[in-house]
């Protein structure tokens, strides 16, 4: 299916707030998706299995820039850690262990005035603005579902040509497994209908024929 | 000419008057609300508007299609006409057919484009449509006028005009969706087009072909049946004929969740009123232009009409109070110091908030070279407001939420009236709601719409933070927090992006929050149906594409 940019905003932010996230991190959320979807990255199947994992609850430990979880056992939630990398500005650097799907912080890093570089698991980004840069690694190496230990630093140089904002002419043509989970998220935010709220929810109904 | 223009020594009303809701629910249009701008744009750039195509049946059956020319681009409104039986006839977003259906079109779609559309329009939400597709809307018969105008013509008679003016429309439309929606092209691919800037500039100019459709139709409907006989409408009759709409509490949250850009539709229209008031020496022809304005009110108020005893109080009062200021703008006040400045000065001293925003309006109007830029500056890029400065310190920011909300701090929280009720989304119709939060199921999945009281719940915690705590480091521990944090970073920025009252509260009319927005649009003829939503007509007055060249005068707005 091909679906519009303000349609994956909307779905994503109602999904991360019925999965449980609190309001300002599922906005996060939604302005994440809509980064990635632009480029064509994928955000669906790294979402849902966010969401399913209720990673944001994990107790956090912040050492200076460093982040990390309090228990061994668990996994940072790649929108809750990534919303703290964008409130920090352009300090660098930070290192955030045993993230999830560290694609999801991408958009965060790439909020800040200067470019700079991710690397996490053999992998190394640029990234700034609307863009970003595979420095080593491939495409493939975006769709680690964790990664154990996420740095960012200022890069060497800032080659990152800034390719004019992407604005997929057609719609964005979504993987349908992910985003049915998120679907099956968003459900969670509606109220089914009671008879009170059927009689009074939107006014009284009156008759139209006039 | 107008003589001298100090804007600065007149200061902008503050936002703890301008943003209360008694009197974003007294708002009125003004020469910058949206169709407007659209209107003036249309006849400076000489768009060409066409018909192109108009296959309908006796019954109101079939395909038409109008094209606009603005030069650089084609736009096209596919439109398909229905026959609808009386009991499928609603105008709540419960509705599955309507009269008739639309789709606003980037260029024009060849025959198997329309086939997709034909496939899909008719049925709108549930119908999935491309980025080629701007805007998509539906709109239902107002039955009564619908069939007096219909057989008049077939009869070669003119209808009555009292019977036009009590309804201002043929049909009016029950939503019209833009950006992404359903597949529909993002505001994003068309925002940066010049002659699709300005806020719901394609909303507005799918409801203004809609407008100009319900006229066409309604005569070819009587050449159908009248034959030889049947007449067209008498041009000054036609402009009489606006387009409808009735909106409900979907449109509500809109202005809750754009905060920035509800700012700079409110800084453009104090801007304006500041300007103005701030004019040293009237000119004659404005003079004229305020005069012509106001004495076309008093008639264009009669025919303003509502069931809705509130409404129908404030309408009365209004009427009232354009006398006194008849009275009061002698020559002599008009020719003295700051003659707009004391004619507002006496609405706010003397006369009711309606009318208080009437003369708003009013002392506006015959300033379209002082105040017609302000138009183009009523959009924004929203995402500025995204990143959150976590190098502030937690006393920074309780000092911002002291500085600029103070909002949130005047309702008591703690008492159950304040929290009466909760917003929600309905599972049935995914539309928005308000529901009784002590009454109702569903309070847990509230959404964020209770901005006061979430602030208020902020600056409780701020206070037992350490001062020097970075807002970084607070909203890691505290992400429930986020939202509200985000919304003080913007209030800080932007003076009118918050509105001063409780949108939880048991007194709430959540018809005030639209009355703002749909007077931004341009509506006037408010007509609340409930607290909950409220029909409205758009373009009363206004010229036709036919119309437009010839047309040198805005006082069309006040129904001239």
């Amino acid at each position: 299916m091909i679906v519009s940019l303000n349609e994956i905003e909307m779905t994503v932010l109602k999904a991360a707030r019925g999965a449980g996230l609190p309001w300002g991190l599922s906005e996060e959320a939604a302005q994440a998706a809509r980064w990635l979807a632009r480029l064509g990255l994928p955000f669906e199947a790294p979402l849902a299995s966010l969401l399913a994992s209720q990673a944001w609850r994990a107790d956090l430990v912040l050492n200076g820039t460093h982040l990390r979880s309090r228990s061994d056992e668990a996994w940072l939630c790649p929108i809750r850690a990534g919303a703290w990398l964008s409130d920090l500005g352009d300090i660098v650097p930070v290192r955030i262990d045993r993230v999830l799907w560290p694609i999801l912080l991408l958009p965060f890093a790439a909020r800040r005035t200067r470019p700079v570089e991710l690397a996490f698991a053999g992998t190394r980004l640029l990234t700034g603005g609307a863009t970003f840069a595979i420095r080593q690694g491939d495409l493939a190496a975006l769709r680690q579902p964790m990664a154990e230990r996420v740095e960012v630093m200022a890069p060497d140089s800032c080659d990152l040509e800034q390719a004019p904002l992407r604005r997929p002419e057609g719609g964005v043509e979504i993987d349908m497994t992910g985003w049915s989970k998120l679907q099956g998220f968003e459900a969670l935010t509606y109220v089914p209908a009671s008879l009170e709220s059927r009689l009074t929810g939107a006014g009284a109904a009156q008759s139209d024929n006039d | 000419m107008t003589q001298g223009c100090e804007a600065a020594t007149i200061g902008l009303r503050p936002a703890d008057v301008v943003m209360r809701l008694e009197r974003l629910g007294s708002a009125h249009q003004t020469r910058l609300s949206f169709l407007r701008a659209l209107l003036r744009r249309m006849r400076a750039e000489s768009w060409r508007i066409a018909r192109l195509r108009f296959d309908i049946d006796g019954k109101g059956v079939g395909t038409a299609i109008y094209t606009v020319d603005v030069g650089e681009r084609l736009y096209s409104l596919v439109a398909f006409g229905h026959d609808l039986a009386p009991e499928r006839r609603t105008d709540r977003v419960i509705a599955e057919e309507w009269d008739a259906t639309f789709a606003l079109c980037d260029g024009i779609p060849n025959e198997a484009g329309i086939e997709r559309l034909r496939r899909n329009v008719p049925l709108q939400e549930v119908g999935r449509y491309l980025s080629s597709e701007l805007v998509l809307a539906r709109a239902n018969r107002s039955v009564r006028l619908f069939d007096q105008v219909l057989s008049a013509l077939c009869e070669g008679r003119q209808p009555d005009r009292a019977a036009v003016e009590a309804t201002g429309y043929l049909m009016r439309t029950t939503a019209v969706y833009g950006n992404g929606k359903f597949g529909i092209a993002d505001r994003d691919l068309i925002m940066d087009r010049p002659e699709l800037t300005g806020p719901f500039r394609a909303e507005m100019l799918t409801v203004y072909l809609i407008r100009a459709f319900t006229v066409d139709l309604v005569e070819h409907l009587a050449r159908l049946a009248g034959g030889s006989r049947a007449v067209g409408l008498e041009p000054a009759l036609r402009r009489r004929f606006g387009i409808g709409n009735a909106t409900g509490l979907g449109m509500a949250p809109f202005l809750v969740k754009h905060p920035a850009l509800v700012d700079r539709w409110i800084t453009a229209r104090e801007t304006a009123l500041a300007k103005v008031r701030g004019v040293e020496t009237a000119g004659a022809r404005e003079i004229a232009l305020f005069r012509a304005a106001l004495t076309h009110s008093h008639r264009l108020l009669n025919d303003w009409l509502t069931d809705d005893a509130v409404q129908s109080r404030k309408i009365g009062e209004l009427r009232r109070d354009l006398l006194r200021l008849d009275v009061f703008a002698t020559d002599t006040v008009l020719g003295g110091s700051r003659p707009f400045d004391a004619i507002y000065r006496f609405a706010e001293a003397h006369l009711s908030v309606e009318a208080q925003e009437y003369a708003v309006t009013l002392v506006i109007e015959p300033h379209g070279e002082l105040v017609d830029g302000l138009a183009e500056q009523m959009a924004i890029d929203e995402t500025e407001g995204l990143r959150i400065d976590g190098s502030l310190r937690c006393a920074d920011l309780r000092r911002l939420i002291e500085a600029h909300c103070g909002f949130a701090f005047e309702p008591d929280f703690r008492s159950e009236e304040a929290r009466a009720r909760f917003w929600y989304v309905s599972e049935e119709k995914l539309e928005p709601r308000l529901g009784e939060r002590f009454k109702e199921p569903g309070m847990e999945r509230e959404q964020p719409l209770a901005v006061a009281r979430d602030i208020a719940a902020l600056a409780r915690v701020l206070a037992d933070e350490r001062p020097e705590t970075s807002v970084a480091r607070f909203l890691l521990t505290h992400p429930e927090h986020r939202h509200s944090v985000r919304r003080v970073a913007i209030a800080a920025r932007h003076p009118y992006s918050e509105i001063w009252g409780n949108l939880i509260g048991a007194e709430l009319r959540p018809i005030d929050i639209l009355r703002c927005k749909l007077a931004f649009f341009g509506a006037t003829r408010f007509d609340p149906r409930s607290d909950r939503w409220l029909r409205i007509t758009l373009f009363q007055g206004a010229p036709f594409p036919d119309e437009l060249a010839s047309c040198d005068t805005d006082l069309w707005a006040y129904g001239a």
